[in-house]
């Protein structure tokens, strides 16, 4: 296989995990940053200048506002 | 229908197979050709996963579940914007950093082969079946209401899909779907807009959701919990949250969609856009329902929506007794509509007789509802075989009896662009796990990247074909399709358990997790042929079994003991 992205499948494979425990010695792969520091966007600007979690902030408290919406819209015309 | 709806379907239908042939290009490696060259902006990777999981049976059957049973069916949208910023949080970050082009690829290096290949192999079943019938469903709608062959039907929808989902791949897929997207919104609103208008001069569209709140059409939150109640506040917020969970993090036709994004911002983007915009949305679809419902009230609906069933009746020996029924039913209608007015005019001036006009209106459709169900038993009489459901033909009844030329037009055309936008990611990622996680990973690895392209194009053709073989055979199956139905709902439990296990446990193994992936699944199917618990919450209890379970095997499998201390 020549696609470099895909790890390739003779390599010996290593246990990867999110869990943030104690970090264990040698390659094993882990993630223990923030997801704001992920280097995959670390280089693009996130909307308003916000940080991820005050955008999952903003999703979690729009879901709370969308329920107590339908319950009001609910009662409105039980 | 008319020659100007047959131009308006047949000018739609050609426009979206050449806009995705010529917007697809001609991908020359894989990553073009599964992921679109990762080159997505947020706001196509969320039009794309929005139109991904809305097939053409989202827009026909929620309205006419609103109709039939209310509202209270967006509560199974509810966990959606949690799942969201889970699979953001976690699984986004976490598949850009290994660069996988399927989700499965991750097991196998966080566990081992047999794990990827198990859940790959699931997901080729579930995803190669679930792509006949989004193909099927809308075919034997249109079938039953325009008395178009489905076969025909099926075919035209099928042949699209695959023209321009093999020439472009995944590119023409997200690409294609900004455009059906518009199309199908386009469509739902004139098709809100025109039954608002249909409407009786003295009753405004407020007036007439308040009649259908006094028949219960819109209670959207059931704050009640209890298992076996399908759609309640709490199953919707958490059994939605592990289905969606799973569909999302783990299921390869969602999973490609944000993959294809050019960044981990631009995915994590375009899936939080999902998670604050689609739960309103199915709220707007079911309102449009509830307001089908509405203007039913002011004039009188069929006794049943389908039309196939009703001619069998009538053929049949019970047809005498169901033309009487269906005679009883119109009077019926007719008593209801008046008090319904009344109903309206009461609510309206705030009249201290309101209490007594919803008790007239209610005993009024009371009527109306016994006679309904006696025609319906009267169907079943004539043929034990019949659906007694007609919700997925309310909409469609409503549009082809009421809307003038061309808005009928548009909304087939809604309906075919919303059955290719869904077909067409799931031929997508068909063939995607078909080359990398079996051809690649299995059969031949090592090959260039030109054969794995055209090793994906001959895949999409071949699932193109067999999601059409399978939906042309379809009606034949009878009551298999509503185990094929099923069938996704007793899978996404335990393979969201594995990826859980992969994230979050990091001391499981592959033998522990693939062995309590199969006593879980098992567990699954026990509860699904013995308990009558509702189906969201299989996907609770196959989750927490594989954690648990692999767990537990881990902790009894023997462990390598540390090499002695060397003594010198």
């Amino acid at each position: 296989m020549h696609d470099p992205e895909v790890p390739p499948s003779g390599s010996p494979r290593q246990p990867l995990s999110l869990d943030p425990g104690p970090r264990t010695p040698g390659p094993v792969l882990q993630d223990h940053r923030s997801p704001t520091t992920d280097h995959a966007s670390a280089d693009e600007t996130i909307p308003f200048g916000l940080s991820w979690r005050a955008l999952y902030g903003i999703v979690a408290a729009t879901l709370v506002v969308l329920i107590a919406l339908f319950s009001l819209f609910t009662g409105a015309f039980e | 229908m008319s020659q100007v709806d047959w131009a308006v379907l047949a000018a739609a239908l050609a426009g979206m197979v050449a806009y995705g042939v010529w917007k697809g290009g001609r991908s020359r490696d894989t990553e073009g050709f599964l992921l679109a060259g990762r080159e997505m902006r947020w706001g196509t990777v969320a039009l794309s996963i929005m139109a991904t999981q809305a097939s053409a049976i989202t827009f026909l059957s929620t309205p006419g579940q609103a109709y039939a049973d209310g509202m209270r069916f967006v509560q199974f949208y509810l966990g959606l914007p949690i799942a969201m910023i889970v699979v953001s949080a976690v699984a986004v970050p976490l598949y850009y950093r290994l660069k996988v082009h399927t989700a499965y690829e991750y097991l196998e290096t966080r566990f081992d082969l047999k794990t990827r290949s198990l859940t790959a192999f699931l997901f080729l079943i579930q995803r190669g079946l679930a792509a006949g019938l989004t193909i099927f469903a809308p075919s034997l709608i249109l079938s039953v209401i325009l008395g178009w062959d489905i076969r025909l039907t099926v075919l035209v929808i099928g042949t699209a899909v695959v023209i321009y989902t093999t020439s472009g791949g995944a590119r023409a897929v997200s690409r294609t779907q900004t455009l059906q997207a518009a199309i199908i919104l386009t469509g739902m609103v004139a098709a809100f807009v025109a039954m608002v208008t249909l409407l009786p001069a003295d009753v405004s569209l407020f007036d007439a959701l308040r009649v259908a709140g006094k028949a219960g059409r819109l209670k959207a939150i059931d704050p009640s919990f209890s298992l076996t109640n399908r759609y309640t506040l709490w199953s919707g917020l958490i059994g939605g949250t592990f289905l969606q969970l799973s569909y999302f993090g783990t299921d390869q036709s969602q999973v490609q969609r944000y993959l294809s994004g050019s960044s981990v911002t631009q995915s994590r983007l375009g899936l939080l856009f999902n998670g604050m915009v689609k739960v309103p949305m199915q709220f707007g679809i079911l309102l449009v329902g509830a307001t089908l419902f509405a203007f039913y009230q002011f004039q009188a609906p069929p006794v049943f929506f389908n039309p196939v069933e009703t001619a069998n009746v009538r053929s049949s020996a019970e047809g005498a007794r169901f033309a009487e029924v269906e005679a009883q039913y119109r009077a019926a209608q007719a008593a209801q509509e008046v008090r319904a007015r009344e109903l309206a005019v009461a609510i309206k001036r705030g009249d201290d007789r309101a209490g007594d006009a919803v008790a007239a209106y209610r005993a009024a459709s009371a009527r109306s509802g016994d006679l309904r169900a006696e025609a319906i038993s009267l169907i079943r009489a004539a043929d034990p075989k019949a659906d007694p459901s007609d919700t997925n033909y309310v909409f469609l009844s409503f549009v082809v009896h009421n809307l003038p030329a061309g808005l009928v037009g548009l909304v087939l055309a809604m309906v075919f662009a919303a059955s290719m936008s869904a077909s067409s990611a799931e031929l997508n990622s068909l063939a995607s796990t078909s080359v990398v996680d079996v051809y690649r990973r299995l059969l031949r690895p090592g090959a260039g990247n030109g054969h794995y392209v055209l090793v994906s194009r001959i895949a999409t053709v071949g699932w193109g074909g067999f999601a059409i073989l399978f939906a042309e055979y379809a009606s034949r199956l009878g009551s298999l399709i509503e185990a094929v139905n099923i069938l996704g709902s007793l899978f996404y439990g335990t393979i969201l358990g594995v990826f859980l296990a992969g994230f979050y446990l990091k001391r499981v193994s592959g033998s522990a997790v693939f062995a309590a992936a199969i006593i879980a699944e098992a567990l699954v199917v026990g509860c699904f042929l013995l308990t009558r618990i509702s189906f969201l919450w299989y996907n609770v209890v196959g989750c927490l079994a594989v954690l648990a379970l692999s767990s537990l095997f881990e902790s009894l499998l023997p462990r390598p003991h540390p090499a002695p201390a060397s003594v010198s």
